[in-house]
């Protein structure tokens, strides 16, 4: 298990709200919410399934305007790296990974020959990128998108349920890059993930949503029987019980 | 069998129908690719649809059908692009309502028209052998248009297609490359519905496309033998209607299909 180092409790803040609220209609995403991320942090979003964390991630990043409140944003758009929850790659279509870098590395540009920057050795991706997309594995898709996204040199990462479908071995090894990227290059990880064992794991810091903010500090401070209860709307017992039937 | 060949070349008729339609050939395999990828097969036919209505109208004030038609597909194109961006309604209902809504009018336009409509049937099934340099001139230049827009936004094509998200992120803006895309196919449909008519202008962009498709390994080599097929279907099938005596509009598509079908069964696994 990885050691935290708590890197960011001096650190400037990122991304600050103050009662922020998303109302689409009648409808409420989330409201109220007040919080503080920090430049430097492992920061993950947790709560149930329509608690508001994708629409939150998207509001942090400008691709939503919150409907009240106030955000403040202490980032550029060039320093930000952003894995949506849906990538729509269709398995049929011929694009190689080669390819796609290219595309997401100059998207403005004309097609030429330009050379790959060279790519961390930890992931691997020479050996895929002849390779079609549509034809790598999960976790490999992720390896070629978390690789496309660094290239850009990222200094803060939004990751939107990052390792659905991965196997936990796949899963080990992304997060303990992540791990890594946060410690040793100072990245800012902001994260919306449903495994609580990767968020006790890896993260420092834990914003629990479900529609209000529920709760927000350290893993271990935070993800109490009476927290769980309060986002999930059921005992912790009966969570750990679902978990070991899974 | 090759002279005769040579001596069907020789009628000027037959070069300039293979010229314009290696024109729009080439536009409309490049295209063809992002429509499907991007899954807008339906969206191509509700345009080609919508396009009589366009075509209808320049009858009724005696412009020429063809500009009508061009004005009216790209105000549809830029007006569904509109309501999808605004509206919750799903692409799939809203290209019903316009493929259903753009034929009546059409129809209940041309009803109301005096005498003989002899254009009407070129307009469905198109008349490539009655192309005239006129026309060939405003392919090409709208053509090359369409090419230089497709060379320079693919990549933005590419990434908007997989995420919007992802693309904001790069500083791409979703919403004008939509724009600009349903602009670009709103064009090229109203551009080859000369060569093949409205009722088969979605085998033209569709086709050599799933054909590159079949072929292909990545992307650049998709975008080679989409043109290759399309070119070749082309030639092919306007030198093949002469012979067999039929329309070149079906004579191309029918080609095409054999061609997918042929490429379908021994594609690259």
């Amino acid at each position: 298990m990885p050691k935290h180092k708590d890197n960011h409790s001096n650190e400037e803040a990122l991304v600050h709200t103050d009662h922020l609220s998303l109302r689409y209609g009648e409808v409420e995403v989330f409201s109220d919410l007040c919080f503080t991320i920090k430049r430097g942090s492992f920061t993950s979003i947790v709560g149930p399934n329509g608690a508001g964390k994708t629409q939150l991630m998207k509001t942090m990043l400008g691709l939503v305007d919150a409907s009240e409140g106030v955000i403040i944003r202490k980032y550029e758009r060039s320093e930000v790296g952003y894995v949506p929850q849906k990538i729509f790659i269709d398995p049929t279509f011929p694009i190689t990974v080669r390819e796609f870098m290219q595309v997401y590395l100059q998207p403005k540009s004309f097609w030429t020959n330009t050379s790959l920057p060279e790519f961390d050795n930890q992931l691997s991706i020479e050996p895929l990128l002849q390779k079609q997309l549509g034809r790598l594995s999960g976790g490999q898709l992720q390896r070629v998108i978390l690789a496309a996204i660094l290239s850009t040199k990222p200094s803060v990462l939004f990751l939107d349920e990052f390792s659905s479908g991965i196997d936990p071995r796949g899963q080990a090894e992304l997060y303990g890059y992540l791990h890594r990227l946060n410690e040793r290059d100072g990245v800012t990880i902001i994260m919306i993930s449903h495994d609580i064992d990767i968020t006790t794991q890896y993260a420092n810091s834990v914003l629990c949503l479900n529609k209000q903010m529920v709760c927000q500090g350290q893993p271990h401070d935070v993800f109490t029987a009476e927290n769980f209860e309060k986002m999930y709307g059921i005992p912790l017992t009966k969570l750990q019980r679902h978990k070991h039937h899974d | 069998m090759i002279d005769n060949i040579f001596t069907v070349l020789q009628f000027p008729f037959i070069q300039r129908a293979l010229l314009i339609g290696c024109i729009i050939g080439v536009t409309t395999a490049f295209l063809g690719l992002f429509v499907t990828l991007r899954n807008m097969s339906f969206y191509s036919d509700a345009i080609s649809h919508a396009a009589l209505a366009g075509i209808a109208i320049g009858l009724l004030l005696n412009v020429e059908p063809f500009i009508a038609a061009v004005v009216f597909c790209l105000l549809i194109g830029l007006g569904t692009a509109f309501v999808k961006q605004r509206s919750k309604v799903s692409i799939d209902t809203l290209m019903g309502v316009l493929f259903a809504s753009g034929i009546s009018l059409g129809i209940a336009l041309i009803s109301k028209q005096q005498g003989y409509q002899g254009d009407l049937f070129s307009f469905l099934f198109g008349d490539i052998l009655a192309t005239n340099w006129n026309d060939i001139s405003i392919a090409f230049v709208l053509g090359l248009i369409i090419i230089v827009y497709l060379l320079g936004s693919s990549k933005r094509l590419l990434l908007t297609t997989f995420s919007p998200d992802f693309s904001f992120v790069r500083g791409v803006s979703a919403r004008l490359t939509d724009y600009m895309f349903f602009g670009a196919t709103a064009l090229t449909i109203a551009l080859s519905i000369k060569v093949i008519g409205i009722v088969l202008v979605t085998g033209l962009l569709i086709i050599p496309a799933a054909i590159g498709k079949n072929m292909a390994h990545s992307f650049k080599q998709a975008v080679l033998w989409s043109i290759l097929a399309s070119v070749f279907t082309t030639i092919i099938g306007i030198i093949a209607s002469y012979y067999i005596d039929i329309p070149s509009g079906p004579a191309i598509i029918l080609l095409g299909t054999i061609l997918f079908v042929l490429t379908s069964l021994f594609q690259r696994r």
